[in-house]
């Protein structure tokens, strides 16, 4: 199909101008040069693809990498330095949820508010008025003001006036990452749908397993360049190897460790990361709290890792991954996924991850553990395949063996 | 384009109303005495200059109570939206960074949502006007004229401040202070005829001393106001308006690289 979004060759000039911004007093001390001195620098550069209708594109890459430069270009409200935005029809964008909304104001006002400002006029927000509620699944609330709304209901109602523009291009930055599960599916249902409409869709997310997920292509952006372009699959994975590399190549020179298993952790082997934080410690607990290598089938494990700090860093994300003796992945998450904020950590912190139960078939299985930098660029500490858990029971087969009961209920005459 | 262009126009009154509405509703939801509060400022400020100058020091102006408060109120109006209108971009930042938002729309808002308030302190005015000076003549009926004539000249001004907020980030610490000096070069306490002939040639300058000579005319007087120096303003204001509009255009691609 005809692509309906077209971005050729956008580039998009910043410049360093320090930390203050410039003011009057400034231009007239310095002179028009002066106040506009700076380091110009290329936040976007050569950058160009096509989106056809029904196509989802994803766009990955650390912070700073140019992907909400490249967000605002097609949204139009920045105008690209070089090249241009060739839009088939007007650009929609699902950006921040609650944009415009007023806390005092009830529901049913902010619906309007957030309608309009989404690009509806008044009349086309009124005629879709109750769909967007029975969307919200706001209605006993609808008239109360939006101060008294969880935070889970305020995103449900930017969200659900947000979808009801029926857009042909859209725009998405992360905001799937908000929310509970239950609302993450209906979002994402809902964009199926609007794929299956036709609607032209460009992805922004830090989260590599969503953008693999829903997208069917990816662009990977690096400093403001295109670093590849292809399947969603192909990309993210190729994101992911250089995610290792830079944290392999990060890693400093570090004394042997013994994990409490009496595994060796070995620096740029099965230890990877630039070293400002480290996982120290880590134990696997049984249900009873004692420190083991093994639990019984449907029996939950908590893993647990101590912070040490050489450097203090902003924030981090703690993430662990399961996969069983052949390699195959099994569970894997992390601290932003489950929408847990790790504090600025200074060292000594405990992190403990419960899993209340572990319904995995009896074998050998290792867990690999992390703390990784908030944009995901690299790893602080990473243990790959380090510790070992045992299940135990009685075999069976396939990844999954739940505790089971079986009930024969007779025939009734 | 083209095809979008009548939808456009439409959408931009909508967002317009929907952001006046949520100023206007919020203002007075979040303050139960949120309509006192809009007529308590001006009335708190006739007080202090009644007691000053009618009663301390008398400046011996007729109706002195009225003359003060249709100063106050003309003066509120345009003071209250050029100091919101230099902040509109980085206060609504997150508005301005939605595809296909209308930027322009955000000084106009800020100066009707201002002439809402104008018109509630009105009644309050004409209270006094009539109580003190003279009831409603015909000459009423310049006043919706008066109020666009001000309603262009502030937007104008808002669209440059706003504007220049974006490049020059101290404007918002500049036009108060402008805007205090415009507190007094126009005759809000005092009156045209008690300054010199030299100091009059230098408020003529000042386009707001012809609209507030005239709303006086009209309230006070009961008589048609200066239409040749109404409409001095009102050509002045057209003309600013063309070209700070086309300045703020310009700007505002760079708005968001700004903020």
């Amino acid at each position: 199909m005809a692509p309906i979004l077209r971005a050729e060759g956008l580039g998009k000039a910043f410049l360093h101008r320090g930390r203050h911004p410039t003011t009057l007093r400034g231009f007239v001390e310095g002179g028009w040069r002066g106040a506009r001195a700076g380091e110009q620098f290329w936040a976007l550069r050569d950058v160009s693809f096509e989106v056809a209708p029904g196509e989802m594109l994803g766009i990955v890459g650390h912070n700073g990498s140019g992907k909400s430069t490249l967000l605002r270009l097609l949204g139009g409200v920045m105008r690209p330095d070089e090249g241009r935005v060739v839009a088939g029809a007007p650009v929609n964008g699902l950006l921040d949820l609650n944009t415009g909304m007023h806390l005092d104001l009830s529901g049913r006002e902010n619906i309007l508010i957030s309608g309009v400002l989404a690009g509806l006029l008044r009349s086309e927000v009124r005629d879709r008025f109750d769909e967007i509620v029975a969307f919200a699944e706001l209605a006993p609330f609808i008239d109360d003001p939006v101060r008294t709304y969880s935070a889970g209901m305020r995103l449900r109602l930017g969200f659900a006036t947000a979808v009801h523009v029926r857009p042909r291009i859209l725009l998405i930055d992360e905001v799937l990452a908000v929310g509970d599960a239950a609302f993450q599916r209906k979002c994402i249902e809902r964009i199926d749908r609007f794929r299956a409409e036709g609607c032209a869709i460009v992805f922004i997310s830090h989260d590599m397993g969503q953008v693999e997920q829903v997208c069917n292509r990816a662009i990977w952006l690096d400093h403001g360049e295109v670093r590849a372009m292809g399947s969603a699959v192909e990309v993210v994975g190729a994101y992911k190897a250089t995610l290792m590399e830079t944290s392999r190549r990060l890693t400093p020179e570090g004394p042997q460790e013994m994990t409490f298993q009496g595994r060796a952790l070995i620096a740029g082997e099965n230890r990877i990361g630039s070293g400002e934080l480290r996982l120290d410690r880590v134990r696997l607990l049984g249900p009873e709290g004692a420190v083991t290598g093994s639990v019984a089938q449907g029996q939950g494990v908590t893993v647990q890792a101590r912070v040490d700090v050489s450097r203090p860093v902003p924030s981090a994300f703690f993430s662990i991954t399961i996969t069983d003796a052949g390699g195959a992945l099994c569970f894997d998450t992390n601290s932003q996924v489950d929408g847990v904020a790790l504090p600025d950590l200074t060292g000594g912190e405990v992190i403990e991850l419960t899993l209340d139960r572990l319904d995995l078939s009896p074998g050998s299985y290792t867990i690999s553990l992390g703390l990784w930098q908030s944009d995901w660029s690299h790893a602080y500490d990473y243990h790959a395949d380090a510790y070992a858990l045992e299940v135990s029971g009685a075999a069976s087969k396939g990844p999954l063996a739940p505790p089971r009961r079986w009930v024969i209920h007779p025939g009734g005459a | 384009m083209r095809p979008f262009d009548r939808r456009q126009i439409l959408h931009a009154l909508d967002v317009l109303t929907v952001l006046i509405a949520r100023d206007q509703k919020s203002r007075y939801k979040s303050t139960a005495m949120g309509v006192v509060w809009a007529v308590a400022s001006p009335l708190l400020f006739l007080l202090i200059f009644y007691f000053l100058f009618a009663v301390i020091m008398p400046l011996g102006i007729a109706n002195y109570a009225s003359h003060v408060l249709v100063g106050i109120v003309v003066w509120t109006w345009f003071q209250t939206s050029l100091s919101e209108a230099v902040t509109c971009i980085p206060y609504n930042a997150t508005l301005v960074n939605l595809p296909r938002f209308p930027v322009a729309v955000l000084p106009v808002a800020s100066v009707l949502s201002n002439g809402v308030t104008f018109l509630m302190t009105f009644p309050i005015l004409l209270i006094l006007v009539w109580v003190q000076a003279a009831g409603p003549s015909l000459p009423y009926l310049a006043l919706p004229v008066l109020m666009l004539v001000q309603a262009v000249l502030t937007l104008g001004l808002g669209y440059f401040v706003a504007a220049l907020n974006v490049s020059f980030r101290d404007m918002r610490y500049i036009v108060p202070i402008l805007l205090q000096l415009g507190y007094f070069l126009t005759p809000i306490f005092y009156d045209l005829s008690m300054v010199s002939e030299r100091g009059r040639m230098v408020l003529s300058l000042n386009p707001l001393v012809a609209l507030v000579t005239a709303y006086r005319a009209v309230l006070i007087e009961g008589r048609w106001p200066d239409w040749g120096a109404v409409a001095a303003v009102f050509v002045f204001a057209l003309i600013l308006l063309a070209l700070t509009l086309r300045f703020f255009r310009r700007s505002s691609d760079r708005f968001l690289e700004e903020i």
